[in-house]
């Protein structure tokens, strides 16, 4: 009886409260390409794929199965964001074509629901558009919240 | 080389086996229904991923696992991959010409525009879709061949 009108006060506390912190990490897929670049850049169609963490770090892959010397793993190491627009930053940490190693990528997603159009790729001095899909998963903190009601 | 050519036979072969040829291959060509209004490409484009098989077809065509993603503009056009895993034979870029969207049911269609299959280039394909649930019951139709499976669309 205790503990529920403990629990109870604390629930009234945590309306008051601010909202409590939270956790973004993203899932984001999507393809991409630049038909107008010029030579085999124009041939190029990437599927990619990020996985990215609360604090902006992540993974992620670039594959194109048609020319696989461009297929790479990338790692990502910030993230912006203003409203539905998400910008995240990287670089190429392994590929199948060595000169790539090192070249800095950036990703870039006007999500809408689990949109994101466009979706593009900047990724050697070429922009590369198209669609893709985004996952938010958003997880509030309530551990800071849960705690005092326990101890209390 | 040899991989090219028993997925090309594979095709090849299971295109003269009539009984492979699926029920639903109706389903894909864009049809506009009657009484639910007329046809037209989707305001928004899309994004589309699945992965399709046809395991009923004979020979390598049979073990294919098609992976497949569209993105799609407003107007319809866009460009796409295809490709599985083990017969990176069927590896290829598609352009997408034209798209057409009846309520829940999609229909794409356009040409294989590279492949590490030179044959497969300027193949037609049509990729035809019905949203239930957030999930898209997809069917491939390619080489005559139709590859049906899963796959999750984003407007």
């Amino acid at each position: 009886m205790t503990l529920a009108r403990n629990l109870l006060e604390c629930a009234e506390t945590a309306t008051l409260a601010p909202p409590p912190p939270q956790q973004e990490e993203q899932f984001v897929m999507g393809l991409v390409a630049d038909p107008d670049a010029p030579g085999p850049t124009g041939e190029l169609a990437f599927n990619v794929y990020a996985s990215i963490a609360d604090d902006g770090t992540g993974y992620g892959t670039l594959i194109d199965p048609v020319h696989p010397s461009y297929s790479s793993d990338l790692r990502f190491v910030s993230r912006q964001r203003q409203g539905p627009h998400y910008r995240w930053e990287g670089v190429v940490t392994r590929s199948n074509d060595p000169g790539l190693v090192g070249q800095p990528v950036v990703l870039l997603a006007t999500v809408h629901g689990d949109s994101a159009s466009p979706l593009e790729l900047v990724f050697l001095g070429h922009t590369f558009r198209g669609r893709g899909l985004v996952v938010i998963a958003i997880i509030a903190i309530l551990i800071g919240l849960l705690v005092p009601a326990i101890q209390k | 080389m040899n991989s090219r050519r028993t997925f090309l036979a594979g095709l090849g072969a299971a295109a003269l086996v009539p009984a492979s040829l699926p029920a639903a291959l109706p389903a894909a060509l864009p049809v506009a229904l009657p009484g639910r209004g007329p046809c037209a490409p989707p305001a928004t484009g899309e994004y589309v991923v699945g992965v399709t098989s046809n395991p009923l077809l004979p020979g390598p065509a049979g073990e294919l696992v098609l992976r497949t993603w569209l993105s799609v503009a407003a107007d319809g056009t866009g460009f796409g991959i295809l490709t599985d895993r083990y017969g990176p034979g069927s590896s290829s870029h598609l352009a997408v010409q034209s798209a057409v969207r009846n309520g829940h049911n999609y229909t794409w269609q356009g040409v294989v525009t590279r492949s590490n299959e030179p044959l497969l280039v300027g193949q037609p394909f049509t990729l035809s879709a019905h949203v239930q649930g957030g999930i898209a019951s997809l069917d491939l139709v390619l080489m005559g061949q139709t590859f049906s499976g899963q796959g999750r669309i984003t407007d």
